[in-house]
């Protein structure tokens, strides 16, 4: 009769503890705590609760870049008004930075930033506050310390598309308004901004997610209307990818790459909960967040590892992390 | 019954984890209430969480208040605001 050991190679351990599940998947222990035996599985990508935002921060969107353990977000609206307070994030509580950290500009809310890292992002364009033009084309560049006023971009851009780093990033559609939206794209080279000519988007839109890198950058959804459109950057011109989503949305947020991203949440109703991976062809819907979650800011590196923040009510200052797989330790049970 | 209700304060990190949602239906609502699939997952939550037990019509109650206050907010802003976001609607829990 086959053993545990002569399939494994090793006999079953006994621990007074689990192991953390991550470590031990595929693995089977008895726990001598509490008499059971256990074992590491492997289960679908779900969201979870993040360290709550010091500032409650709606119309967030392009406040964050980052990773889900490193992470910064900065701007948005409050109670009080615009804040310009940037907080940083560990993966577990956020910390608000001292004043010399603030955004310089006079104000930001619905503003687009690029990827970035916790020690090097961009933000770019926005509402400047709470009356005309409602739109700017401010850029604003961090450090890990401070944000620096750079280069402004040729066209004002809100609600737009944020892609790339602070070394090479770009922006697109948007709207310049109100009223209007532009489908131009600007690159920035970490001073500068240019215009790319041929770089159209296909759609006029705003309010849509966007994540990637300037030479291989998507975005899907936007406004008008909840869209379900996928278009896919080159560096140079735009796609528009066969792929639709599943559910129409706005005010989306999503993280990952071209090839492998997270859409979350959005507006109107059901896309606020629901979530939608890509894989590079097509979308399929995955575990739904946690709130109806709509206009947040969002960041992360990959499709298996981001982190949502703030957002229009009931959100305030929730964050809610994904994490795909997830690895979870089960009694076993024998009847 | 599919779902039980309460309410309790979102804490932040842990206060409900991957294993969570892969183990019983969960949903925020404003107010901080809260519908939980009603299995021993979920009842094992709340009262991980201290969650404060609710009828569905006292949960609903609640939600609708805060609502109607998003909606007295947003009737307040200017059209730029009402341009980029929809006005919130009543809805009725899970």
């Amino acid at each position: 009769m086959a053993t545990y050991k002569g399939i494994q190679g090793y006999s079953v351990q006994k621990l007074a503890t689990d192991p953390t599940a991550t470590d031990s998947v595929g693995q089977l222990w008895y726990n001598s705590t509490t008499y059971d035996f256990k074992i590491s599985v492997e289960g679908a990508g779900a969201w979870a609760s993040g360290g709550n935002l010091n500032t409650v921060r709606t119309q967030a969107q392009g406040t964050g870049f980052g990773t889900q353990t490193a992470t910064i977000c900065a701007g948005g609206n409050t109670p009080a008004g615009i804040t310009l307070v940037t907080e940083s994030y560990d993966g577990t509580s956020w910390t608000n930075l001292a004043s010399p950290s603030n955004l310089t500009y006079t104000a930001y809310t619905r503003m687009t930033a690029a990827g970035g890292t916790q020690t090097a992002g961009l933000v770019f364009g926005g509402n400047p506050g709470v009356a005309p033009p409602w739109t700017t084309n401010d850029t604003e560049i961090w450090n890990g310390s401070t944000w620096t006023e750079t280069g402004d971009m040729n066209t004002t851009h809100r609600l737009a598309g944020g892609l790339g780093t602070s070394g090479a990033a770009a922006c697109c559609g948007g709207t310049v308004g109100p009223p209007g939206n532009t489908v131009e794209t600007e690159e920035f080279n970490g001073s500068t901004w240019a215009v790319i000519p041929g770089g159209n988007m296909a759609t006029s839109m705003h309010s849509f997610g966007s994540w990637g890198s300037q030479t291989a950058g998507i975005v899907a959804g936007g406004a008008p209307g909840g869209k379900t459109v996928t278009e896919l950057y080159n560096g140079a011109t735009w796609s528009t990818s066969p792929a639709v989503l599943n559910t129409g949305r706005t005010d989306c947020m999503g993280f990952g790459s071209s090839t492998a991203g997270i859409l979350g949440g959005g507006d109107p109703a059901p896309a606020q909960k629901l979530t939608e991976s890509f894989n590079g062809s097509a979308w399929t819907e995955v575990g739904d967040t946690v709130y109806s979650r709509y206009a947040s800011g969002g960041a992360g590196a990959s499709s298996s590892a981001g982190i949502l923040m703030g957002g229009n009510p009931p959100v305030g200052n929730n964050t809610e992390e994904w994490n795909d797989p997830v690895y979870t330790n089960k009694v076993v049970t024998v009847s | 019954m599919a779902n039980t209700y309460c309410t309790a304060t979102n804490t932040g990190k842990g206060f409900f984890t991957h294993e969570d949602r892969n183990a019983f239906y969960l949903s925020g609502h404003a107010g901080d209430v809260w519908v939980v699939g009603n299995n021993a997952a979920g009842v094992s939550w709340i009262n991980r969480v201290s969650g404060t037990a609710k009828v569905k019509a006292d949960a609903q109650a609640i939600v609708d208040g805060k609502r109607e206050e998003e909606q007295v907010f947003y009737d307040a802003q200017d059209a730029e605001y009402k341009a980029a976001f929809p006005r919130p609607e009543l809805y009725i829990l899970p």
